[in-house]
């Protein structure tokens, strides 16, 4: 009778350990959280750049759109700016985007003023179901 | 005849070890795996802030007085889809201006505008729209359905907008929102 | 004393031990496969229904992006294990009176009330070994065990209400697909958004009747359950929408309402191209 020969068995150990560690790896893999919708997705949902365009474009025709007694064009410019944003928001972005000047539409509220600047407020509203956005600015206009 | 026993227990071992390994591989495999790692998006992500920064570099006016048209204004409203087209492939590609395989952004802008109907009645107001721009690969890369992704721009115009069709609609100030689509060619 | 141990050992066979040592192993081995093996394959069972339940998520998203962003062309490449998945044509459910939402509101440019019939179709996972049934439909990832009552939203479908104006925004997507199609293993479900989406805005003066959104469910695929916890829960609108008595008959439509100011309908087709 021949004794069983072992070297080498640190050899096979080894092997065991790996064959139980890729085992164990592979549980996890196929244990690891699935996530349906990435953070990515998340910021890409996000308005962020709409909300900023919409602003910005108030903030930079701020000046012209409060109305002054005694003439309507404004008001025209107004309604005019006001339809397009809230139909092609609603078309192509699925938002409802509306604002109004002084308070001319639906916040009811006017002007301030001070020595210098009259304040003009403007009340932008944005929602596209995912993100609600409300915001009051003063615009100042030197008096 | 005397059989040689040497290195049974190794066979075994390995036996073993191999059904292990077979095992693994099962578990993977067979797991559902989700081919839309948690990364899949992030270029998308990082296009579509590529194409509004684009947009609005291209949207900011010279001049600082309210309503003054940018350089993105006058191109809608003079329907220069040719300087639109250059201006934007040359902010995409900023940075790069490598390789064709870096550079391989392909878009295509649309323009929106509010048509108004016939009465007051904001109902009847009805949206209009034209291809005002492409990249120059675009009827090609078109053909190999690409995922793309969209960016949107209020653009103020002082009068209407140049694209086709245009002497039906209104010539007053209005905002028209400039769509662009973008995807890897 | 003398301790007498023989180191004689051409008695015991190497042998004859390996096999008894083997026979342990093996025997082992056989009790874990008999009683580990089922609980392991329910596991597998489970986590195939949770991954497939990400799956449908991944394909919603996607379906999202396509739809409110605009964009032609998507495509997603999913991994299917432990079941399939069925494309249902939106058309063929109509045909065969599958699940399917009928909206009635008030038209404003015809000055009369008008009902209009939605079969959305789905992208719908069965689960072969297991009992779960995962569906994307009208927007809305929903599941339900096969064989049993009740159902549940995974994802909600993106509808809603604005507070400050009063305005509710439903999405009504359908799924069409050129011919029937099943996927198994891994494929890549390539979708389309060709057509613009057709949109109905109305302004509602105070005193209009409500919007009245019924959901009739195809009695072998019922998700009524999951409709009404979304419409009547307070995902849309706080307090939700409010819901008839149910008749009780199988087949008859549960029918919420809701009062509105201005009502929006987008109605989406998404066209799945192959997988």
């Amino acid at each position: 009778m021949e004794a069983l020969n072992d070297d080498g068995q640190w050899i096979v150990m080894m092997g065991f350990l790996v064959a139980i560690g890729m085992f164990m790896l592979a549980i996890v893999i196929s244990q690891a959280p699935l996530v349906g919708q990435t953070t990515a997705e998340s910021v890409m949902e996000f308005p962020k750049n709409e909300v900023q365009d919409v602003r910005g474009k108030l903030i930079s025709m701020g000046g012209a759109l409060p109305e002054i007694p005694g003439q309507s064009d404004r008001e025209v410019l107004q309604d005019r700016f006001r339809g397009d944003i809230a139909l092609l928001s609603m078309s192509r972005n699925n938002a409802i985007a509306n604002y109004s000047v002084d308070g001319s539409y639906w916040a009811a509220t006017g002007t301030y003023e001070d020595i210098f600047y009259t304040y003009h407020q403007i009340d932008i509203h944005y929602n596209n179901g995912i993100t609600e956005y409300t915001e009051t600015l003063l615009l100042p206009e030197r008096r | 005849m005397v059989m040689n026993d040497e290195g049974q227990l190794y066979t075994i071992e390995g036996i073993t070890a191999g059904v292990i390994m077979l095992v693994t591989a099962f578990t993977i495999f067979n797991s559902g795996l989700v081919y839309t790692p948690g990364d899949a998006h992030i270029s998308d992500m990082q296009i579509q802030q590529l194409g509004y920064d684009a947009l609005l570099m291209m949207d900011t006016p010279e001049d600082m007085s309210p309503l003054s048209a940018s350089p993105l204004a006058l191109m809608i409203q003079g329907n220069d889809g040719s300087g639109f087209g250059n201006e934007f492939s040359s902010y995409l590609k900023s940075g790069t201006g490598t390789t064709d395989i870096v550079d391989s952004l392909e878009f295509n802008a649309t323009v929106y505008n509010r048509v108004l109907g016939n009465n007051p009645n904001p109902d009847d107001d009805y949206v209009h729209s034209y291809q005002f721009s492409s990249s120059t690969m675009y009827e090609e890369s078109q053909l190999t359905r690409e995922p793309a992704i969209s960016v949107t721009r209020y653009v103020w115009i002082p009068g209407r907008p140049g694209g086709y069709g245009n002497n039906e609609y209104d010539n007053t100030e209005q905002l028209v929102l400039l769509e662009v689509l973008i995807w890897r060619r | 004393m003398k301790t007498c141990m023989r180191k004689d050992e051409s008695g015991v066979s190497e042998a004859i031990g390996f096999i008894l040592i083997f026979t342990i192993v093996i025997l082992g081995i056989s009790i874990v496969t008999l009683y580990g093996y089922p609980v392991l394959a329910d596991a597998k069972i489970s986590s195939d229904e949770k991954i497939m339940e990400q799956n449908m998520i991944v394909l919603q998203n996607d379906i999202k992006i396509l739809t409110r962003n605009n964009v032609p062309y998507r495509d997603t490449t999913i991994g299917v294990s432990g079941g399939s998945i069925f494309v249902t044509n939106s058309t063929t459910s109509g045909n065969e009176g599958g699940e399917h939402f009928t909206l009635t509101y008030f038209n404003t440019s015809s000055g009369a009330m008008e009902t209009t019939e939605y079969y959305p179709g789905s992208l719908e996972f069965v689960s072969g070994e297991g009992t779960a049934v995962v569906s994307v439909s009208n927007g809305a990832v929903v599941k339900r065990q096969q064989d049993q009552d009740g159902s549940s939203m995974i994802s909600n479908p993106r509808w809603f209400y604005d507070e400050t104006e009063g305005t509710l925004v439903i999405f009504m997507t359908s799924i069409t697909s050129p011919q029937e199609m099943t996927l198994g293993g891994i494929g890549t479900i390539q979708m389309a958004m060709l057509d613009a989406p057709e949109i109905h805005d109305f302004k509602y003066a105070p005193g209009t009747p409500e919007v009245k959104i019924e959901y009739f469910p195809d009695l072998d695929d019922d998700y009524s359950r999951a409709w009404e916890n979304y419409l009547t829960g307070p995902f849309i609108v706080q307090g939700g929408f409010s819901m008839d008595v149910p008749t009780g008959n199988p087949g008859d439509p549960d029918i919420y309402r809701l009062n509105v100011n201005r009502l929006v309908i987008k109605e989406y087709t998404v066209e799945i191209l192959g997988i």
